[in-house]
């Protein structure tokens, strides 16, 4: 289970988040586990609704509206979830950074970006005034900002939905994080400013020995940009692995409906695969499999028993009780294409 | 800090109101029936002090040069003469301008000490019983007429239990806190009303938004959170809000002074209108309208401080 | 003959459904209550009041509140609450009247301008700067300084000012609703100007002015009653909430239910409005904007 090559910085063990009574709990995150090795970037993949966001979210302490998060998620030798609030504080920010989908609405739009940064600075490093400034200089021409001594004292709106999203990642490198949390950082953008944001982030991460888990719901981006993938639905992860063998190679029904939706190499007005039905209500998930609903190959008993998450080799981790099944469904059509 | 050409450039805006604000008011005496001169003067004027005062108002010129006579008083402090008081109206209005801007502004101060503490509290648990109880409580205060609240807290609170004095005016800053508590508590209580509906909203809407949370996962203490980030983008449009009820404040203010008998500005008009004193109440419907301009432009210039968006004009 | 039999029930329909959906709501209810209470008041006071308001009972002078006077006596003997009831008349006619004729004139304005716009809407906006500079109250004292006291003058002094901030409000929701198709579709049509805005563009832009009205209608009893009570609107002996409570204003160490129960009505009754207002903007609120 351990990834081999690199240390492993964080490791979320039964992570489970739910919100509402707790007769009756919607549970947004379902016994998901997982770990982030040290410069790595884990894609967190799945549809709106399935928990991704809201994992990340767990991960910090900042889940909204109140939720109640259980579970054991180790970083730096401590338990993130058993901390208090002030003790998270000083983690957020420092050494676990996160960034969100919209830079507009993500950046107070009445203080200027130099003072935005500083925030940060001032809250976790002992910087006086000028070396702050520097600093703040320097992130900025870090992600890529021209002109940045300019700039400090710009206000978002003066700065185009890009450049934003490139103020948010300096601001949340502040500190020296050594994992950043990506919400869909780039779905609120153009398609070409994605990929210069995605590039950052990459380079980013391996110029720092950062480690990101980068959230979205586009495989695209995935196969572009991640070292592993794990798969969610319905709050649970379905398939976790490397991206190289998750896309060439997906085991579970859902991975393989995910991928067989994106175009690839199909004729003109050839009709798009989209996997039938929609999302399942967080409050009425059957006690089984959440994906038993739509599974094209699910069996009696997927809706009332749980599938765990498998090792099948090769760092690979399926939650599935059909695997030949799904293989047998998925593949002989590829062949046929 | 907004530019100067925008200071400038609203400045000038105002002109094109006021100038039509003084042809009301030029208006409003001329329009009543009679001689003009006579409405203006002393109940025993003789009749060459009929004939100066006809001379001054340049009343048997034709129409635009009487206006552009009284433009050029106006602006020289010629607001002419109180009948009732025989005095200079520009002298009584300076005399009494003062109590009521400290009434104005202490009420004020009051309102924003009791909404907003509320409000914060409101919107922290939207929808609670806490909530609904403050909306409540503050919805029957907006249905509270201010001369009704004040003398209500007459009543109670001086009257009955002698916890303040009914009325009168103290002669240091700290005498008049406490002799003018009750007038200002009730025009607070209407403008609270005000203040806490908005900037409730305000806040439910600012405590939820993305650069909150943005700033929770820096890692910022909940104190920088609150006074940076929350409390500025709500007073925003609060502070707007405040401005234009100015209009409110000052009937209020108005109100006040007559129920606790007060010497300002207010309770001067409503005299002033009784004893048909006309170069009074011309006199002070022109400080009301500055008073409003200057407030206007006040809240403008506070507002484009706080949101840097406002800045291009 | 069909079709419109179908829109008569269609409509009938929507009513019935729109009725449902008001009354679920307990702030609609008790507004609704309220005025209902109000409006019989105010046409039927004499089935209500348990005394007639002018007899005086030199017996029974400045009594507190009790069981056979549930609100007291004044200082002429005469029962404060069935003064109180007969005010309802007065009180509601201020309510209607101070507002009503704002809202037409306003409405008609405001629907021309906004629908012509140019120079007439430049015209428009400056005269809006000008009166809203003023505060409210102190704009009708003047009025009614040059005018005279008294409740009909009053209206005048109200209606003066308040029919700007219908204008406003009914210009911004034809600007709002001219941008529609069906208003192009009736220019298409060759429909006259006034036929496409009285027919088609204000009644669908009459619910937030119809809203607007209830809380103005509020406001009318708050303003009406303060200008009672300094004695420039309705003028004594004529019963009126303010007018009483400034007739018990030289009693309030002695007979204080002389001013402050007349108040309770005015509370109500604005209370009353403001809760079916705001009840209304929330029924009448298009969905999605």
């Amino acid at each position: 289970m351990a990834t081999r090559r690199k240390s492993i910085v964080l490791d979320v063990k039964h992570l489970r988040t739910e919100f509402g009574t707790r007769e009756r709990p919607l549970v947004a995150v379902d016994d998901v586990s997982f770990q982030v090795g040290q410069g790595e970037i884990l894609g967190l993949v799945g549809e709106s609704g399935s928990g991704k966001s809201i994992t990340l979210r767990s991960i910090l302490g900042i889940v909204r509206p109140r939720g109640r998060v259980a579970g054991e998620i180790r970083w730096n030798g401590q338990d993130l979830v058993s901390l208090s609030e002030k003790q998270l504080r000083r983690i957020r920010g420092r050494e676990i950074a996160m960034i969100f989908q919209e830079p507009m609405s993500s950046l107070n739009p009445l203080l200027p970006v130099g003072l935005q940064i500083s925030e940060n600075l001032v809250a976790h490093t002992d910087l006086d005034a000028k070396a702050r400034k520097a600093r703040a200089i320097e992130l900025l021409e870090l992600v890529g900002i021209p002109a940045a001594r300019n700039r400090l004292d710009d206000f978002p709106h003066e700065f185009s939905g890009g450049m934003r999203q490139r103020v948010m990642i300096a601001i949340a490198l502040a500190s020296n994080p050594k994992l950043l949390l990506a919400d869909e950082p780039t779905t609120a953008l153009d398609v070409t400013i994605q990929d210069q944001i995605l590039r950052l982030i990459q380079q980013l991460s391996r110029d720092l020995g950062m480690a990101v888990i980068l959230v979205t719901h586009d495989m695209g981006v995935v196969a572009e940009t991640c070292d592993r993938v794990a798969v969610m639905y319905g709050g649970r992860l379905c398939e976790i692995g490397q991206t190289a063998d998750v896309i060439a190679d997906a085991r579970h029904p859902y991975s393989l409906g995910l991928l067989r939706s994106i175009p690839r190499d199909v004729a003109p007005r050839t009709p798009l695969y989209s996997i039938p039905g929609a999302p399942p209500a967080l409050n009425a998930l059957p006690p089984g499999c959440a994906f038993s609903a739509r599974c094209p190959v699910a069996g009696a008993e997927c809706p009332e028993v749980r599938p765990g998450l498998q090792s099948i080799g090769g760092l690979r981790q399926v939650a599935c009780h059909h695997l030949g099944d799904a293989q047998a469904h998925f593949r002989p059509r590829e062949a046929a294409q | 800090m907004p530019s100067l050409s925008y200071l400038v450039a609203r400045l000038l805006q105002i002109i094109p109101t006021f100038l039509l604000v003084m042809v009301f008011i030029f208006l409003l005496v001329r329009l009543l029936p009679g001689d003009p001169a006579i409405a203006m003067a002393e109940a025993k004027a003789t009749d060459a002090q009929l004939e100066q005062i006809r001379q001054n108002l340049g009343l048997d010129q034709p129409l635009p040069v009487q206006f552009l006579v009284f433009v050029k008083n106006t602006l020289t402090g010629d607001l002419g003469r109180s009948i009732m008081l025989k005095a200079p109206v520009s002298e009584i209005i300076l005399a009494r301008l003062p109590t009521t801007i400290f009434l104005a502004l202490y009420s004020v101060a009051l309102a924003i000490i009791l909404a907003g503490p509320l409000a914060f509290l409101a919107a922290s648990r939207v929808n609670s019983p806490v909530d609904v109880a403050i909306r409540s409580i503050f919805q029957v205060g907006l249905s509270m007429p201010v001369f009704y609240i004040g003398l209500l807290l007459l009543t109670v609170l001086a009257a009955q239990l002698r916890w303040f004095p009914v009325g009168g005016y103290g002669k240091t800053f700290l005498a008049n806190l406490y002799h003018l508590i009750l007038p200002a508590l009730s025009v607070a209580l209407y403008t609270s009303a005000i203040i806490l509906r908005n900037l409730r909203a305000s806040l439910i809407e600012v405590l939820d938004a993305d650069y909150v949370q943005f700033a929770r996962a820096k890692g910022l203490s909940p104190r920088i959170i609150m006074t940076r980030h929350v409390l500025r983008n709500a007073l925003v449009s609060t502070v707007t809000l405040l401005g234009l009820s100015i209009g409110n404040l000052m009937s209020g203010t108005l109100v006040t002074e007559t129920v606790f008998a007060i010497p300002g500005v207010g309770r001067l008009m409503l005299e002033a209108i009784f004893a048909r004193d006309y170069p009074l109440i011309q006199g002070l419907t022109l400080t009301f309208a500055v008073l409003v301009s200057v407030v206007f432009l006040l809240t403008d210039v506070v507002q484009s401080w706080l949101d840097p968006r406002l800045r291009q004009s | 003959m069909s079709a419109i039999s179908q829109s008569h029930s269609q409509t009938a329909g929507r009513l019935a459904a729109f009725l449902a959906r008001a009354f679920a709501r307990p702030s609609f209810v008790v507004g609704i209550a309220i005025l209902g209470l109000s409006l019989a008041l105010a046409l039927f006071p004499q089935v209500f009041a348990p005394y007639d308001p002018l007899a005086f009972d030199l017996q029974a002078m400045q009594q507190g509140p009790s069981l056979a006077h549930p609100f007291g006596t004044d200082n002429f003997g005469r029962d404060v609450l069935s003064r109180v009831i007969w005010a309802y008349r007065v009180d509601m006619q201020m309510a209607f009247f101070a507002t009503i004729f704002a809202l037409l004139i306003g409405l008609t304005v405001g629907a021309f301008v906004g629908y012509y716009g140019g120079i007439a809407d430049v015209i428009f906006g400056r005269c809006v700067d000008a009166i809203i500079t003023f505060p409210f109250l102190v704009l009708v004292i003047a009025i009614v300084a040059v005018l005279g006291p008294g409740l009909v003058n009053m209206y005048v002094a109200i209606t003066a000012v308040n029919w700007v901030y219908y204008a406003r409000l009914t210009r911004a929701e034809i600007m709002a609703q001219k941008a529609n198709d069906y208003a192009a579709a009736g220019r298409v049509l060759g429909y006259s100007d006034r036929r496409i805005i009285f027919r088609h563009l204000l009644p669908n832009a009459i619910s937030p002015i119809i809203v607007y009205w209830m809380t103005d209608m509020a406001l009318a009893i708050l303003l009406g009653s303060s200008l009672g009570y300094l004695g420039l609107g309705a003028q004594p002996p004529a019963a009126e909430w303010g007018v009483l409570i400034a007739e018990g204003r030289n009693f309030l160490m002695t007979a204080w239910w002389m001013s402050l129960m007349p108040g309770i009505a005015i509370v109500l009754t604005g209370l009353g409005f403001s809760l079916v207002g705001d009840a209304l903007a929330d029924l009448l609120r298009p969905k999605g904007r």
